[in-house]
Parts: structure tokens; sequence; C-alpha cells
């Protein structure tokens, strides 16, 4: 029988899983629309505008299946790890509470943007509307970012005085806005957000591009201008804090950098290592080590200290796959700017690479893969501080709610989602297949 | 009853009061669907999602303002809440998905899985928020629930049809909904009615203070619902913004009435409040935070239901 706990962990990982993506479409989305506009504008060119309204079309489904969603983790939240939300409530609430705020700025904007393309005088200001939509959701990430930038690195109240007595004392509500993970842990959500966002629309026009052709590959064509141009500077961020993030777990969250450096003792002049297995004590199957190069990385010095696994009791390791996982991580990330460094140079050198069928199909598989990065990438970040809740003060198994409720729950939702995500998709299909480029209003 | 208590009493009637129209909406789109659909769905569309981030407001005002609270409400209302949240997605789903729909006919099947969608939610909120005032199917000590007991039983059942009823009265003059405008009136009476059994059957004591030292407040409510009534038959267009007012102002009313009790009297709200510097911060980010939605709550009234369309500059 699998214990309650683990339905939890499941029906939360699984939740998250499936609104990250959502929640990753409406941080891109709101951008592109607002860049789409605003080039249409400028350029005084029909097609940018088009592509603004038809995306508006898509916006609007997918913030409400969204929010939603995020409305349900939320729940989730206080009901399955309730002892979690009582500390929360206690000492980092006010990320949650600003969160609201900015929720409100981008579902008030929406409703003017979307119903008001008539209403402005100047078209700038319809424009600005859209802007505050981007704005209000990339805040939403920003705070909701700041409670797990808490929970791996706890500040604000007397720690040591609620380990010993599980009192919350000498609470400093403003200390959670900028714990010592906060500054690149926003940095890197959102950058890695506008990234796999960007990579869906990529995937989307370039699909499209591929089945059309004539004015409505055009139409395609320059919506994937919008989106590449955004998921280029994205991922540029994206790689450069993913860097930056590893250097802070070494510094605010040691085992867990150990785990993923699979780093059994605490050691100078420390290897890289490329894939390896931890296994009775030793570590197997590494295909390549680079003496000197994680010390090199961590510390700015091939000879730095690393810490070690050894250091910690057994009972606090986090599962070890999260090397494997790490290691996949940097790959693909090196990958993907490799990979968007050579689309950059064919489009600076006028080698007009969306104009190539081989080009088109490997954006698709790029952007399938970059929404897998996105997901490991989350699930790393969380399995690996695992088997706390929040870091070295709350396990998950002592916030947990272990009511057998939440077996039937689980998979009701699983089911539920498997449902409705296939449906959303399937609707706003129709929804644009009933409404041709060529007869859309501008 | 404390500044935070009351501050967050008055997030959940804006809830209610928006969501209450939405009910009304909902009722009169399942009976009336043609006539109504296109007024209706003009107020509602862009709205509903501000609906929505109003009952996410409250939820994270609860959590920072009775933090201590939230073992016991995290434990106890887990399934009701979570089937409701699963209806919310429903309901927010299909009514965008009804939005952009060209063919009538799915138009008006996606508008009706919304409504049935809305009602459930609002049974479902309604539930939880009866066995919240009540007590009934709650075992605070054991943290435990009985379903059956927390639906099945005549205060909820009884509270349920007047809000329903009230939801009626409130979208009707709201819209100038004029067939059956003698319902209209009727569904009011009939809605207090029904509440006011509700409560003194099951829970009165909890009530007590509104034939007591709240009654001047109650009386003030029953005038305003006569004017609002006579502006309807009148048929003056003030009508429907006392008809609003009115009900945000009674869910309120209901709110201070319980005032400081939970579940049957066996929680007093007072003791879990939130205090020293977390209560101060988050009344002042409440403070700025409410200041700049009001602001942006009254620029989309006026740009989506007041502006008038324009012919635009820096245009292609």
């Amino acid at each position: 029988m699998i214990p309650v706990l683990d339905f939890d962990r499941f029906l939360m990982g699984f939740s998250l899983g499936v609104h990250i993506i959502l929640a990753v479409i409406g941080i891109a989305l709101p951008a592109i629309i607002v860049a789409a506009e605003v080039v249409g504008i400028k350029r005084k060119d029909p097609y940018y505008t088009r592509i603004a309204k038809r995306l508006t079309t898509m916006l609007i489904v997918f913030f409400a299946v969204g929010t939603a969603s995020g409305t349900l983790v939320a729940l989730e939240l206080l009901f399955l790890w309730p002892k979690f939300m009582v500390l929360v409530g206690h000492v980092a609430i006010l990320t949650l509470y600003i969160e609201v705020f900015a929720f409100f700025l981008e579902a008030i904007f929406l409703g003017v943007y979307v119903y008001s393309w008539d209403k402005f005088k100047n078209r700038y200001a319809h424009a600005f509307t859209g802007v505050l939509v981007a704005l209000g959701a990339v805040l939403s990430a920003v705070f909701i970012t700041m409670l797990n930038a808490f929970m791996n690195t706890p500040v604000g109240f007397n720690i040591p005085e609620y380990l010993k007595s599980g009192i919350i004392a000498d609470v400093h509500p403003l200390a959670v806005l900028a714990t010592p993970s906060t500054l690149i842990e926003v940095a890197h959500v959102v950058s890695t957000s506008y990234f796999a966002g960007g990579f869906i629309f990529i995937l989307y026009f370039a699909y499209r591009m591929l089945k059309s052709e004539g004015d409505e590959r055009l139409h395609y064509r320059k919506g994937l201008n919008i989106a590449f141009s955004l998921t280029l500077i994205a991922t540029f961020f994206a790689v450069i804090t993913g860097i930056l993030s590893i250097s802070g777990l070494y510094s605010f969250q040691p085992e867990k950098y150990a785990a993923m450096e699979l780093d059994l003792y605490p050691t100078t002049h420390a290897p890289e290592l490329l894939g390896g297995f931890y296994s009775n004590g030793t570590i197997t199957g590494v295909i390549a080590s680079v003496p000197g190069l994680q010390s090199f990385l961590a510390t700015g010095s091939v000879n730095g200290s690393v810490p070690g696994l050894s250091s910690y009791p057994k009972s606090t390791w986090p599962p070890l796959i999260v090397h494997f996982m790490f290691d996949t991580i940097v790959g693909l990330g090196f990958g993907f700017g490799l990979f968007m460094l050579v689309v950059f140079l064919m489009l600076i050198f006028k080698m007009h690479p969306f104009d190539r069928k081989w080009m088109l199909m490997l954006l698709i598989i790029a952007a399938v893969v970059g929404v897998f990065l996105l997901e490991l990438g989350w699930a790393t970040a969380e399995i690996g501080r695992q088997p706390w809740i929040v870091y070295n003060v709350l396990l998950v198994s002592q916030a947990a709610n272990t009511s057998p409720s939440i077996i039937p729950l689980a998979i009701f939702f699983v089911a539920f989602y498997l449902i409705v995500l296939p449906f959303t998709v399937l609707v706003i299909k129709r929804l644009l297949r009933d409404r041709p480029v060529s007869k859309e209003q501008v | 009853m404390s500044i935070m208590f009351s501050i967050n009493y008055l997030i959940f009637s804006v809830f209610l009061t928006l969501f209450g129209l939405e009910v009304g909406i909902a009722i009169t789109m399942l009976l009336e669907y043609d006539k109504h659909k296109d007024r209706m769905k003009r107020f509602l569309m862009p709205l509903w999602e501000v609906t929505g981030t109003f009952a996410v407001f409250y939820l994270v005002n609860l959590e920072a303002t009775v933090p201590s609270l939230l073992m016991l409400v995290g434990t106890v209302f887990v399934v009701p809440l979570l089937v409701a949240a699963i209806f919310f997605i429903l309901r927010n789903a299909f009514l965008s998905y009804s939005e952009y729909m060209g063919d009538k006919r799915s138009e008006k099947r996606y508008l009706h899985v919304y409504a049935i969608a809305t009602l459930v939610v609002a049974f479902i909120a309604i539930s939880v928020l009866d066995s919240g005032i009540s007590g009934i199917g709650i075992n605070a000590s054991a943290y435990s629930i009985n379903m059956l007991k927390m639906f099945a039983n005549s205060f909820n059942i009884l509270m349920f049809v007047g809000i329903a009823l009230l939801s009626v009265f409130v979208a009707a003059v709201f819209f100038d909904v004029r067939e059956y405008r003698w319902f209209t009136g009727l569904a009011a009476a009939l809605g207090i009615i029904a509440i006011a059994i509700a409560t003194r059957s099951a829970t009165g004591y909890l009530f007590s203070a509104a034939l007591g030292p709240d009654l001047p407040y109650l009386i003030g409510l029953l005038v305003l619902l006569a004017v609002g009534l006579y502006l309807y038959y009148s048929r003056k267009k003030y009508a429907k913004y006392v008809a609003v007012l009115w009900f945000l102002l009674a869910v309120n009313f209901f709110g201070f009435m319980q005032s400081p009790y939970l579940l049957g009297g066996a929680v007093d709200i007072n003791s879990y409040l939130a205090s020293g510097p977390m209560a101060f911060y988050v009344n002042l980010v409440t403070l700025i935070g409410g200041t700049i939605l009001v602001i942006s709550l009254v620029f989309m009234v006026y740009v989506s239901y007041i502006k008038k369309a324009q012919s635009t500059t820096g245009s292609y």
C-alpha cells in the first residue's frame, strides 16, 4: 500500500507540473502579444496586429484554465501541507499576499485589453494596458518564487526556537522578500519562464508555417520572428542565471549542492563528474571527469573546497537521482544556448533559417525539449530539497496531511486534468480554425 | 470586531456579491437563455476573472489573518473545497470557450455547462461557509468532517435556497429582467424568509445580535431593499446600483452577526488572529494594494462599460 504522504507528494507534483506549463504560457504570451501589437503600430504592419488579436483569443482561454489551476494549487498547498501553511501564514505570507495584487493587475487589465481594442484614440494606450497584463503575470511569478526561496533558505523568524519548541517567534515579515537565494531564484525563474513559454509559441508558429502557404505563411512567419526574439533573449539570461544558481546552492544549500554534484566527501580540487551513480557507498558509471572544474565553477579557484554528503546524516540526503537530472539539465541548457546562437547567426548573415523546412522541424523538436527542460529543472530543484519542505526546518512528512481522503481525490484530479487540458487545446484549435487568418479583423 | 477580521469579511463580501450576481446570471441563463444571454455575457466577460481573483484574495487574506486556524481549515474542508475547485476550473474553462465560439449551439451548450458549474461551486462554497459558522458536520477536536451531515441539513439547504433566490433578485434588478417581474420582489422576500428561518432554527443563538444590538443595521438593510424594489418597479436606472449595494451590505451584516465565533461557537476568532509586525504589514499591504485595486477596477469599469468606441490614431 502506498503511504498517503506519497499521494500528497504525487498530487502536488502533478498539479504543479501541469500548472507550470500553463503559468509559463501566461507569462510569455502577453509579452509576445504586446510586442506584436507595438511592432504592428510602429511599422504600420497589419500582420503583426492580426497576430496580437489572434493570440489574445488563446490568452483568454489559457488564462482561464491557468488561473483556475493556480487556485487549485493554492488550495492544495493549504490542504496537503497544513503545517507548512501555518508556518507560511505566520512568517512568509506577505509573498502570497502581494502576489494576489499582481494577479489582480493581470486579471483586471486582461479584461480591459481584450475588450477595448476600439476604445482608445491612441493605439499605444491600448498596448500599454497589455504591458500591465504582462507586468502582472511576471510579478505573480516573482512573488511566488520568493516563497520558494523562503523554502530553500528560510529566514524571518527564530529558527532555533521553532526547532526546539515549535513556537514561531521573533517574526520579521519583510525578511522573506529578500532571503539569500531570492534574487538569483527569481532571475532564473523569470528567464526560464520566458524561455519555455517562448518556445511553446515557437512550436506553434513553426508548425503552422509548415502547414500553410502564401499570405497565411507570412502571418506565421512574422509571429515566429517575435517569439524567437523573446526566447533568444530569455535563453541568454536563463543560461547565465542557471550558472549563478549553482553558486547559490554551494553557498546556501550545501547538502543539495553535494547531491547534485554527487560529492560524497568534502574535498578540494573537486572534479566535475559527467554521469555516475551512487551505489553501496561508492560512485560508479562516471562517463567523464574534469579535475578541478567543479571547484573552479563553485569558488573561482581550481583548488577551492566543496562540501560533501558525508558531512550530513544519511536520513537527510536528497534522492541522488538529482545528479543525473542535473547533468541532463546542464547538457541540454548549453545545447540550447548553442542552438539559439547558431539560429541567431543565421539570421544575422541573412541565411533565412525560418524559410528552411528542416529548421522549422528542428525548432519544433527544440520546443518540446525546452518544455521538458523546464519541468526537469523544476523537478530537480524540488527533489533536491527533499526530505525538507522548508530547508533544515520542517520535513515534508511533518507538514503533510495524512488523511486517507486524499487518495481518491488525487486519482480524480489526475483524471480531470488529463481530460480538461487536451479539451482546452482542442477548443483553441477549433476557435482559431473557425476564424481564418485572412478573415481576421484588424 | 478586529480590523483584520473586518477586512477579511469585507473581501469575502465583495467576492460573494460578484459571485452572487453570477449565480443569478447562471439561473437566468438556464431558464431564459435566448432573451438575456447577450446582455449578461457583455457584463460578465471583462469581470469574471476579477471575481475569481477575489476568491483567491479571500483565501490568502484568510491565511494571513488567522494562520493558526489553517491546520483545522486545511484538514477539515479538504474534500469539499477541492471538489469546488474542480467545478471552478470548469466554470472558467467553459465561459472562456464560449467567448469566441461562432457556432451558436456550441456557445449555448458551453454557457449551460458554465451555469451548472457555477451553481455547484456556489452550493459547495455556501455549505462550507454554513458549516464553518454553525459547526454542523464538523468535529473540531478530532479534525474530522461528516459530509452527509454538512451538506444535507435544513440550515444549509435553506441558506442555499435563500441565497439563490436573493441572487436571482439582484440579477433581475441589475439586468432589468422584466419577464416574471412579480417574481423579482417575491424572490427577495422568500430569500430573506428562508435565511431567517435557517438562522433561527439551527443556530439562532449565533445570530441573536440581529435582533439585539445590530437591529438598526437590519432595519436599514430592509429599508434599502424596499428602496431597491421601488426603483426597480418604477423603472429607475439607479435600481441596479441599490440592489448590488444592498447585497454587499447584507453579506457583510451576516458576518457581523456571527463574529467573533465560528463552528457554532467552538472557535473564537480573536484568539487565532495574527498580531504583531505581521498584522501591521498585512494591513499596510491591504491599504496600498487595495488602493491600487480600487483605482484599477474603476478604470476597468469605465473602459469596459462606459467609454464609447473611438477612431484610432497611430494606426497603419
